[in-house]
């Protein structure tokens, strides 16, 4: 479907290294590349510590990249200036896990959603004027599900949800084409991520937004995403569309991934063949030149060790890397 | 263990908490029976109270605030609230142990394993330190700790998330409890980390015969592991049933919500999920009626006057009791139908 048109968003082999303690380096992401199409989410799965969240922050110029390229509308926000980046960040907004942690606790909720747009009118980047603001607020609080009359209260009013919701306000305040989704919905109770979700979608409809969505509960991501990345210690492992990755993963982590995954229904959990991935992630201190998933995978083999498998198109659109399965 | 075969009972539990705004009525009425082997999942969003019903048996509310306002909680033929802070001691990490969602916070950073562990173990059976140490590297084993001989002298930081969840399950076993009370032991976890700690409590019940009070808001973790669930709504149960059952037909509208509102792994969802609107119910001004009334889907007119009590739905041939606190089921709510 998304293969006619532009991509929003082009991430070509990004690397964000941190350096600690001296000698060694942390490689948070090393070496992703995938494409966002308009209209489309593209999800981000992996256990903690695989570089997804550090994914996202860099595409937001949060960090500055160790290398590759962030292109969005044409531009590459790795090599932009402070000035330049501000303005092209605008259509391109993020929206934290913790509703706690990612609100000012001491500003109101209609000061914190007006806040970017109050930025950009000062730096005279958008042409808006003060009540163009309010309308504004007023119009993303209601279309969010929050009274505009609510807006002169403060964050610990609200609860997970709600300020879940302020924090999509603030996002769409920007009238913004891609908005980055870190773990959007992990810290909600069920029947108030189910809320969110859909909003999420409605959203999208509405606006033809497009989302890279980042979280670590595979089933909210076959609902939610278009396509889906797997990522290992900083790559990707897997990429294709969602249904597709569910119903015929081909990389032996994908599988043990998906197959650990609980399932509410006792009759088809009891029955379900799991496979239990032996021992935990390694350090992504130290370096590997082979395949990351090597240590723990239940398939490996020999040139599994030394050798890197590629990222390679298997059939149209179906992205993966390992040696299983390359011709 | 008491006539009718259970291991533990709690009665018509109340734990309430005295704050500067009122009276929070955090577990309001519950009552759950535990028997030998048996695995119970407690399931519920934040603030329904499964926590709570929790550190109520184990004796562990904070002084101060926290009042137990009615109930008992029968082990063993005797009331866990009525003993002393010292027999208390004697019981948890005895014959109940628990593990908690952290194991981080729960283990501390500045001993060793080994000290931590024979610390419990020489506080609760005649042993000496030596067989003590014994019997913890033991433990570490039955949890499958690889190398527990040489791991028993490291500090918790030494270990990753997963592997310290094993520590705090190899030391609450360590003393052969009886029963062990999981409050949300994986949600900290890793999908494939949290695999690894369910199989390893379902082989534990089965090989041991601890029985296991599960506490979750993951209904996947809960439907996989429990025999029997309890659904927690504002501090009442308001559905409790066979595990196979209770997801099969769910009777309470927030049971049919909460498992309608779960994206699966399973499943290609093509329209979309059923959210249960607005918010759980502030518990310190809890209604009259139904604490669910106002997100209910079908609710009606007595539902919020009338608190609606707990009323067995079926009996199945094992014994099996189906319970639902649901006006819909009642032959007095039907009738205002």
């Amino acid at each position: 479907m998304s293969n006619k048109k532009k991509p929003l968003l082009q991430v070509r082999k990004l690397k964000q290294h941190f350096d600690i303690s001296g000698k060694r380096t942390l490689r948070a992401v090393d070496g992703v590349s995938f494409d966002i199409y308009p209209g489309e989410t593209l999800g981000l799965v992996g256990e903690s510590g695989c570089g997804k969240s550090t994914t996202i922050r860099t595409i937001a110029r949060l960090y500055k990249p160790t290398s590759g390229s962030v292109i969005f509308e044409g531009k590459d926000l790795a090599n932009l200036n402070k000035r330049e980046l501000i303005a092209s960040r605008r259509e391109m907004q993020i929206v934290f896990q913790d509703p706690y942690e990612s609100l000012s606790p001491r500003i109101t909720v209609g000061n914190i959603i007006a806040e970017p747009l109050t930025i950009f009118r000062n730096r005279k980047l958008i042409d808006i004027d003060k009540a163009g603001i309010d309308r504004k607020v007023a119009e993303v609080m209601e279309r969010v599900g929050l009274r505009y009359s609510l807006r002169k209260r403060y964050p610990h009013e609200f609860s997970g949800g709600q300020r879940q919701r302020i924090g999509i306000a603030r996002a769409l305040a920007m009238d913004p084409k891609l908005i980055l989704l870190d773990e959007p919905v992990s810290a909600l109770d069920v029947s108030i991520q189910a809320q969110v979700l859909n909003l999420l979608s409605d959203l999208q409809e509405e606006r033809g937004l497009s989302y890279l969505f980042v979280a670590h509960d595979l089933a909210v991501v076959r609902y939610t995403c278009h396509r889906v990345a797997v990522m290992y210690l900083g790559q990707i492992m897997e990429m294709c569309e969602a249904s597709r990755l569910y119903e015929n993963p081909l990389h032996p982590y994908t599988e043990s991934l998906l197959s650990a995954v609980p399932v509410p229904d006792p009759e088809i959990e009891r029955s379900r063949s799991r496979i239990i991935l032996e021992g935990d992630l390694p350090s992504p201190t130290v370096k590997i030149f082979g395949c990351p998933f090597y240590s723990r995978c239940p398939r490996k083999m020999d040139k599994c060790l030394d050798n890197k498998p590629k990222l390679i198109e298997m059939e149209a659109g179906h992205k993966v890397a390992c040696f299983l399965h390359e011709k | 263990m008491s006539s009718n075969g259970n291991i533990l009972e709690v009665n018509n539990l109340r734990t309430y908490f005295n704050t500067d705004d009122g009276v929070v009525k955090a577990v309001d009425g519950v009552s759950i029976t535990l028997k030998p082997g048996e695995l119970i999942g407690i399931v519920g969003e934040s603030g329904s109270g499964k926590s709570i019903t929790a550190m109520t048996i184990m004796g562990l509310l904070p002084g101060g605030t926290a009042r137990i306002e009615s109930g008992e909680v029968l082990f063993d033929g005797k009331d866990l609230l009525k003993a002393t802070e010292k027999e208390m001691q004697k019981v948890r990490g005895g014959d109940i142990a628990m593990i908690f969602q952290d194991p981080m916070t729960s283990l501390n950073p500045f001993l060793r394993i080994s000290t931590q562990m024979i610390e419990t173990i020489v506080l609760h059976q005649n042993v000496r330190r030596k067989e003590a140490k014994a019997i913890a590297i033991k433990s570490l084993e039955m949890v499958g700790i690889p190398d527990p001989v040489k791991v028993v002298d490291s500090y918790p930081h030494q270990f990753s998330g997963g592997m310290r969840q094993r520590v705090m399950i190899a030391m609450a076993l360590s003393c052969n409890p009886k029963i062990l009370i999981a409050d949300e032991p994986t949600t900290a976890l890793d999908v494939t980390i949290q695999a690894q700690i369910i199989d390893l409590l379902k082989a534990l019940a089965a090989d041991l015969g601890t029985s296991i009070i599960m506490i979750s808001h993951d209904l996947g973790v809960i439907a996989g592991l429990c025999d029997r669930i309890c659904v927690m709504y504002a501090g009442k149960i308001v559905e409790e049933s066979c595990a196979v059952d209770l997801f099969k037909s769910p009777h309470h509208p927030y049971t049919q919500g909460l498992i309608a509102s779960v994206p699966r792994v399973d499943m290609d969802v093509t329209e979309r999920l059923i959210s249960i609107e607005g918010q759980p119910p502030n518990l310190l001004h809890l209604p009259k009626g139904c604490a669910f009334y106002d997100r209910c889907s079908k609710r009606m007119d007595i539902c919020q006057d009338k608190l609606p009590e707990s009323k067995v739905l079926k009996v199945s041939e094992g014994g099996d009791v189906h319970r639902v606190a649901c006006w819909l089921y009642d032959e007095e709510g039907g009738s205002h139908e």
